[in-house]
């Protein structure tokens, strides 16, 4: 087990660095820089804006000016933000506590819901309660994103005591309750995007499971439903499931950064959002290496969790 | 008024009786065409004498499997009794049904999917008494280590997993399943299907020993002549879901229909008979 943790987590700390590399690749291909708009400023001298292109590297060629910034992320860093003229990561650190928090939330509410909901479906296949559960779950997964979130923040301003954006009302700072009440509408929304994705997931590993001649002999044992579907066959059903909880981690991740921006969420999207209008590289570049991280991670945690799952792969390891 | 028509015969016991067993499956979901349907089983009846062995033959798709599953109630027959311990359990309602359900258990073609992966051989042997809310944990693991001894399983592969168990260990463990609630029919559907003929024979000799010393009654389900002619004292045929042939080993040798497999394989199987001890 140690070993393949320590593999995994070499080939992550590559995985990083082949994106980093790539995404400074890319911002350097893209047309346009931070000081551009300052050459339109007739108040700005052609000399200032050079000489704040020497001082910030922007003269440099790519390879140093990936040196430049690796020496940065050895100190801590990541990197130099022009547009607030501050090391990138204490700008990051607490936006992405915010995004993990939300994240975090919807992931375990999503799974939460997606659980039960795809084992009841799973176990009705067939009758119209599963049909019935299939056309809402059709609808939820063919409506985008944003029509959800845009749907929320329409229905909060009807009720008038859900907030309507950010994480705090004005000095509630650090209300567990504040947070809670702020955190319902964004977390809907991920919610409702990721939740059709995994009961389909859930539903159909389910399927396959409860045809299964273990099940069928289990019943002829007389095990009760319960314990038939949640202790025998969801166990059974899970390594796809659990595959999916890695790629669900990323998913909601990308989901996330967008509904930050809509519902007004200090997190990493609109500080990313921002970036990349003002083309400030090293927050983007930090900000990608963040999702990669998160993805990564999640794909860890998958593959921890299939371990510990799955006697099977504990006794072929 | 439906009466238990299980009585004393010439013979002895009728343990099992089915009458007129019929079962249809519906091709396709909802908006498949009616009347797109399979008639898996078409008014069947069975006898089986209580402690003796009935052999089922028939080709592929004969409906055998589905009459083992309606007989061990996991299907529900369209129409048709299934008479067993003084009741029809085609009509018992599911709470009187459970306990006499645990009375016939299937042994199913392929015991490495009928075994759950997640549990140890331990697990899949004591977990019947634990739903039937039988013992102590502590007796429930002495009785399921009884089994298992009983079966030829020793006891240091109670930790295993089935996967890790060969063939032939899957098959004691399925029959140590089988046998922990102390049913009084065991259905056999294929379950000797795919082993060596060493071990084949190893578990067909277990198979009448557990007869003798559980007074058990077998339905066994099987292509192999061999073990039909090792095991069985009586042999129904199906084809196509209904019975064209019944009655003692012997008749397979004279068949009355032209469906019964051919004679030449009949002569051969009994040609083949060995006394059983």
């Amino acid at each position: 087990m140690m070993r393949f943790l320590a593999n995994r987590l070499a080939r992550t700390a590559f995985t990083l660095l082949g994106v980093s590399v790539l995404a400074f690749i890319l911002i350097d291909l893209a047309p346009g820089e931070y000081f551009q708009d300052m050459r339109l400023n007739p108040q700005i001298s052609r000399e200032t804006v050079a000489a704040l292109r020497v001082e910030y590297g922007l003269d440099q060629a790519l390879p140093l000016k990936y040196a430049r910034w690796l020496r940065s992320v050895s100190r801590g860093e990541l990197g130099y933000s022009f547009a607030y003229n501050c090391p990138v990561w204490p700008l990051l650190e607490t936006r992405i506590a915010n995004t993990l928090i939300l994240t975090i939330t919807a992931l375990v509410c999503s799974w939460l819901i997606a659980i039960p909901l795809g084992v009841w479906m799973a176990s009705r296949a067939g009758r119209w309660e599963d049909r019935v559960s299939g056309l809402g779950n059709t609808f939820l997964l063919g409506t985008p994103d944003i029509l959800i979130a845009l749907g929320l923040l329409a229905f909060a301003l009807r009720v008038t005591w859900l907030p309507t954006g950010g994480m705090h009302a004005p000095l509630a700072d650090g209300n567990l309750n504040d947070l809670a009440l702020h955190l319902i509408l964004p977390v809907l929304a991920l919610v409702a995007g990721m939740l059709p994705i995994l009961v389909r997931h859930v539903r159909s590993a389910m399927l396959d499971v409860l045809r299964a001649p273990f099940i069928a002999a289990a019943r002829g044992h007389g095990v009760p439903r319960g314990r038939l579907l949640f202790g025998h066959a969801l166990p059974a059903a899970a390594n796809p499931l659990i595959s999916l909880f890695g790629l669900s981690v990323g998913v909601l991740l990308s989901g996330s950064l967008l509904i930050e921006v809509v519902m007004g969420w200090p997190g990493v999207g609109p500080l990313l959002l921002q970036a990349i209008l003002e083309r400030d590289p090293h927050i983007v570049v930090a900000a990608v290496l963040f999702s990669t991280l998160f993805l990564t991670s999640g794909s860890v945690l998958a593959d921890i969790f299939l371990y510990v799952a799955d006697p099977r792969i504990r006794v072929e390891s | 008024m439906l009466t238990d028509p299980s009585s004393q015969t010439a013979e002895g016991q009728v343990l099992l009786h089915a009458i007129g067993l019929s079962k249809r499956y519906t091709r396709g979901g909802w908006l498949a065409r009616r009347g797109s349907a399979v008639e898996a089983l078409r008014g069947v009846n069975l006898r089986i004498q209580a402690g003796s062995t009935m052999a089922l033959l028939g080709a592929s798709g004969s409906g055998k499997s589905t009459l083992a599953r309606c007989l061990a109630c996991l299907e529900e027959p369209d129409s048709g009794e299934i008479w067993f311990a003084g009741k029809d359990l085609a009509r018992l309602p599911r709470r009187e049904l459970a306990p006499l359900q645990r009375q016939i258990q299937l042994i199913f073609q392929e015991p490495s999917a009928s075994l759950n992966p997640r549990f140890t051989a331990l697990e899949l042997v004591s977990e019947p008494l634990l739903i039937a809310g039988r013992g102590t944990k502590g007796e429930r693991r002495a009785r399921a280590l009884d089994l298992m001894e009983l079966v030829g399983l020793p006891a240091h592969l109670r930790n295993r997993f089935a996967l890790e168990l060969s063939g032939g260990q899957r098959r004691r463990l399925a029959i140590a399943r089988a046998l922990v609630l102390e049913p009084k029919v065991l259905i056999l559907d294929e379950a000797l299907t795919g082993l060596d003929l060493s071990t084949r024979a190893q578990i067909s000799n277990l198979l009448l020993e557990l007869q003798e010393v559980c007074s058990l009654t077998y339905l066994c389900i099987s292509h192999d002549f061999d073990l039909v002619t090792r095991l069985a004292d009586e042999v129904t045929v199906l084809d196509e879901g209904k019975v064209i042939e019944s009655g003692a080993l012997e008749v397979m040798a004279d068949p009355h229909s032209p469906n019964v497999p051919n004679a030449t394989a009949a002569e051969l199987m009994l040609s083949s008979r060995v006394d059983r001890p």
